[in-house]
């Protein structure tokens, strides 16, 4: 790690800033109990912040898809040892918890086991796509795959998603009916 | 495929958009006629481009325009301009849309991108829900994000850590030069509604800026929420100026004095024991105000923030 330029600490500060609400819904969407995302992002932050330096060249969308890939490995460090809890992130894990998440659609159920079902390796690019925001490049980067694997993928994720979807909708359709 | 296959399919689709109630399904109906043939061969390209991928073939060739790309048994010849047409848009959007779906020009939408676009939109809905963006989110990330400054750039054992003495380990300081007190201050205030913060400014340390929020901890029962309550109203009327700075230093000078161990990285500036001290001292006050009132202490805990520059203190 190099010493940053308060220039640089601040802009470092200010793009920490924007990322952190994304980052968090990141987490708080792959980790049960949910509020484990507080430290989980404090720890992505921090990892970060310590590497920062070497990110001043990139451009947004190539920095925003290197925070998600730190993020990946924090998920992935999480769910293979116990957490590691910070004073602050207490801080943020109460405020998640005392705070009434937004509601959730009922009908989208069906959507999510779907989504649920396909392959490991399409799964994630789905949510990081659709959940998260980011463009197939970008998951590509997070995913450490070329962005022309990724767009197949994609691409054959797409056609199960519709059909398993189609399928429920006739299973349904036939509960229904009878 | 039969026609009354062709039909029963047909018609299936047909619910399923307008159970999405995203389009037109009578239109979307009659597009689908004319290219469900073409959008079928593309779906077949990409499921034999997975599996050669998977087989370890070289699918780095495989572009965006080989994404829809002829397949090899179809000169470009046979293609009729209005499907070649199609490919061209389709491979346009493709390359440059927004990957959530949103394409823009419903004009250039070829029925398979229709048919993304409806997908695209049931995927998006399913993503479970998060914690809502509030004024207190936003200000507990900004507190987060300033601390990890501070952590990320320190050599010195955190001061908060000096503090582990009972009575004061409640006590969260925080991001020393990282502080940018403008950045916060909006969110912050008895004038901000939604804030459960209450901001205390001193100048005692050095000229420089410390605030101090009361912020509650894991726990969402009406006792903590009491607690908050009776916190906020403490700190909002409290008086810094009542706090006597050089005994604050003293005391906090004392109750540290034992908790430097061998990996302490050495004395704090005088301006940050300030700080410390008196925030120390702030919690002492709120914990004998909550104590006074039957309300435990431990529901809630103060963390400061200051724009104070320590780099060239001794």
């Amino acid at each position: 790690m190099t010493r940053l330029s308060p220039d640089e600490r601040a802009e470092t500060r200010e793009f920490l800033r924007e990322t952190s609400p994304a980052l968090l819904r990141y987490f708080e969407r792959r980790v049960d109990p949910r509020d484990d995302a507080a430290d989980l992002l404090s720890e992505t932050l921090l990892i970060a912040w310590k590497k920062i330096d070497k990110t001043s060249q990139w451009e947004s969308d190539r920095r925003r898809a290197w925070m998600y890939t730190i993020a990946a490995h924090v998920l992935s460090n999480h769910r293979r040892t116990a957490r590691r809890r910070h004073t602050l992130a207490d801080a943020l894990r109460s405020t998640i918890r005392n705070t009434p998440q937004a509601p959730d659609d009922s009908e989208m159920g069906a959507v999510r086991d779907a989504v649920s079902r396909l392959p490991e390796s399409q799964r994630e690019l789905v949510r990081l796509v659709h959940w998260d925001g980011l463009s197939l490049n970008e998951a590509a980067q997070v995913l450490g795959l070329n962005a022309s694997t990724v767009r197949s993928r994609y691409g054959v994720a797409k056609k199960s998603l519709r059909d398993a979807l189609s399928a429920e909708s006739e299973r349904m359709e036939a509960v229904l009916d009878h | 495929m039969s026609d009354d296959e062709f039909a029963q399919e047909e018609s299936r689709f047909d619910d399923l958009l307008r159970s999405l109630g995203h389009r037109d399904s009578a239109e979307v109906r009659r597009e689908i006629e004319a290219s469900r043939e073409y959008v079928d061969r593309r779906l077949e390209f990409l499921l034999a481009n997975e599996q050669s991928s998977e087989a370890g073939a070289a699918h780095e060739t495989t572009s965006a325009a080989d994404f829809l790309a002829i397949p090899t048994d179809e000169s470009p010849a046979s293609i009729s301009p209005l499907r070649r047409t199609d490919l061209e848009k389709t491979s346009d959007l493709l390359d440059n849309a927004d990957p959530t779906g949103h394409v823009q020009d419903d004009r250039h939408m070829t029925p398979e991108v229709r048919m993304n676009d409806s997908l695209d939109a049931l995927l998006a809905r399913s993503a479970p829900p998060t914690t809502p963006s509030t004024a207190q989110l936003s200000t507990t990330l900004n507190f987060l994000v300033a601390d990890t400054e501070e952590r990320g750039g320190r050599r010195r054992r955190r001061p908060a850590r000096l503090l582990a003495g009972a009575a004061l380990a409640a006590v969260t300081f925080g991001a020393g030069a990282a502080a940018n007190a403008a950045g916060l201050l909006p969110h912050w205030g008895p004038s901000d509604p939604s804030a459960r913060h209450v901001q205390v400014m001193t100048s005692a340390a050095g000229g420089c800026t410390a605030t101090y929020a009361v912020t509650p901890l894991d726990d969402n029962s009406d006792a903590a929420a009491d607690a908050m309550i009776a916190a906020q109203r403490f700190l909002a009327t409290f008086d810094t100026d009542g706090i006597d700075v050089a005994a604050a230093v003293d005391d906090y000078s004392r109750a540290t004095a034992d908790t430097s161990g061998p990996d302490s990285a050495g004395p704090d500036t005088q301006t940050q024991i300030q700080v410390l001290a008196i925030g120390a001292e702030l919690y002492a006050r709120l914990k004998g105000e909550l104590e006074a009132r039957g309300i435990d202490p431990a529901l809630v805990t103060i963390t400061s923030f200051d724009n104070c520059d320590y780099g060239s203190q001794p």
